[in-house]
């Protein structure tokens, strides 16, 4: 059985989904010979810390640790000073200085700590360097959950895909921006009604520019333009339009003539724009789904769909990374 | 540009390319072991054999002999060898683009095949795109839009459908643009994109059709 210590780091919509995951597939990963224990649970007011793994079921009730906290630490202090091999990632993203997160990978990386994360900003300011960070230090930076939440995407292309080349990958990659634009087209609503409808159903947040204007999107097509194209590109190297000029007319029309407008992200052509996609398409997903479509030289065109955010299926993406970096280093010689 | 001839006159229908190569290959039906193995060869072959609705491989005969390694080959070879011996027994009519340059040239060795071109030099537009425009489509001046394709010489706005809404709404258009070739389609795209941040029109182009 290999025990590894694991350090949780962001306690918002995804940590207490992580939490949740890792306590419900116990069994499974002892099966598998992985003893995860999450020693320390980290967010802005403190740090619940249990060395034989924190109770799950104490603190999943809470919103923050503020009641429940053993400890003060917080942030790179605690990731240094914690005892831990693995530190899983998930502050609120900052798509412009990549903090805090960027600190917390820094910090985790440096001191010889894998890192998997959901938190995209950190890798959109600044991957070249975590990359070489986490390479100098002997020891994995992880990020699937970046993109497209649970759908299966750098994985699928770093793993599966392995012996194709790559020429494109073109896809839905915002939930948010995939539901207005459904139901504008459903209903035939303007752009705020069906924004508000998202925002009362919590797709959206309460200030959506960062989704409805394509800059979500945008981060994502960094992130896979900087992992899996080996570009060296920054968020301003990306041409950029939202979804808020899109109207319920323009909708109703290309659907007359066989189109839905969806967002689409385009790598390595670093757009994000609406685009007409034919009816039909395995990528015209509907609702708050994503898609990818993934262009190989020997396996043609595969296309992932799945859903791109919420709380236990981003937990499960993290989950499978976590997984991974232990299977990468031949799980049968841990034993 | 584009250029068109007929072998047999008088014939009096016209054969699809694949039929073509298709009857011309079952008749070549020779051995086909040593190329069996080949991912290639059973590809090609299969494409061959859904072409005839044939259940039997067939072997591909001289054109084993040209570098068919990729679709893209294919897409060489199939001309080629059409031209080069089917043509005046299988195919009696097909029409094929190259520069304009080049037309006389082989024009000229056509006829001295005993082959008679029967229209050459035309334009066509044989490409087409969909555009979806969002904004004061009308107030910026919808025909000066339309116009700055149309004077290109290479694209033409084909199709137009709007939807307005009230005053001072953005309305929106349908565009099918068509063009000689795909590159002029993507030289139509990107007017139309400058046209669009000109008259701050939002452009929806269609995805491009990688593989989808």
């Amino acid at each position: 059985m290999r025990d590894v210590k694991v350090s949780l780091v962001g306690y918002g919509i995804v940590g207490h989904g992580v939490v949740d995951a890792l306590s419900r597939k116990k069994a499974m990963l002892r099966d598998m010979g992985l003893n995860l224990r999450l020693v320390s649970v980290t967010d802005h007011t403190g740090t619940v810390l249990a060395e034989d793994g924190v109770d799950a079921s104490k603190i999943l009730g809470e919103r923050t640790l503020e009641n429940v906290a053993t400890s003060g630490m917080k942030g790179k202090e605690a990731i240094s000073a914690i005892d831990s091999e693995l530190v899983i990632e998930v502050t609120p993203t900052n798509i412009v200085h990549g903090q805090p997160g960027l600190g917390h990978m820094e910090a985790a990386l440096s001191s010889g700590k894998h890192v998997v994360t959901s938190n995209k900003g950190p890798l959109v300011v600044s991957y070249s360097h975590l990359k070489k960070l986490a390479e100098d230090n002997g020891v994995m930076l992880k990020f699937e959950a970046t993109v497209g939440g649970t759908m299966p995407l750098i994985s699928l292309v770093e793993r599966t895909l392995v012996g194709n080349c790559i020429s494109g990958i073109q896809g839905i990659f915002n939930g948010t921006c995939n539901y207005i634009l459904t139901r504008m087209t459903e209903e035939g609503i303007p752009y705020t009604h069906a924004l508000s409808e998202a925002q009362d159903l919590g797709i959206a947040e309460a200030d959506p520019s960062y989704d409805v204007e394509g800059v979500d999107t945008a981060g994502k097509v960094v992130i896979l333009a900087n992992s899996l194209f080996n570009m060296d590109v920054k968020y301003s190297d990306v041409d950029v339009t939202g979804i808020t000029g899109v109207t319920p007319e323009a909708l109703a029309l290309a659907q007359r003539k066989g189109y839905a407008i969806k967002l689409i992200g385009d790598v390595p052509a670093l757009t994000v724009r609406p685009t007409l996609v034919p009816l039909g398409s395995p990528i015209a997903v509907s609702g708050t789904l994503n898609s990818a479509a993934i262009y190989t030289d020997l396996s043609g065109t595969i296309t992932v769909t799945g859903l791109g955010a919420g709380s236990i299926e981003t937990a499960s993406a993290i989950l499978t990374d976590v997984i991974s970096i232990y299977r990468t280093k031949k799980i049968d010689a841990i034993f | 540009m584009s250029l068109s001839w007929r072998t047999r006159p008088g014939r009096p229908t016209t054969v699809a390319v694949t039929s073509g190569i298709t009857s011309r290959a079952r008749r070549m039906n020779a051995h086909t072991s040593s190329y069996a193995d080949s991912p290639y060869f059973d590809w090609h072959s299969r494409a061959y054999v859904a072409a005839s609705g044939a259940s039997d491989r067939v072997n591909l005969g001289s054109i084993q002999t040209l570098p068919i390694t990729t679709a893209a080959g294919l897409c060489i070879a199939i001309p080629a060898s059409l031209f080069h011996s089917y043509f005046t027994d299988q195919v009696d009519r097909f029409v094929v683009e190259m520069d304009r340059n080049k037309i006389d040239t082989v024009k000229e060795e056509l006829k001295k095949s005993g082959i008679s071109v029967v229209r050459a030099g035309e334009d066509r537009l044989i490409e087409s795109v969909s555009v979806v425009l969002v904004g004061h489509v009308l107030d910026s001046d919808l025909g000066d839009t339309i116009d700055r394709i149309d004077t290109t010489g290479y694209a033409e706005v084909m199709d137009l459908s709007l939807s307005m809404t009230g005053i001072n709404e953005p309305s929106s258009a349908y565009l099918k643009i068509r063009a000689t070739g795909k590159a002029e389609i993507q030289k139509a795209l990107s007017i139309l994109r400058e046209v669009g941040k000109e008259k701050q029109l939002l452009v929806i182009e269609p995805i491009e059709m990688e593989a989808i």
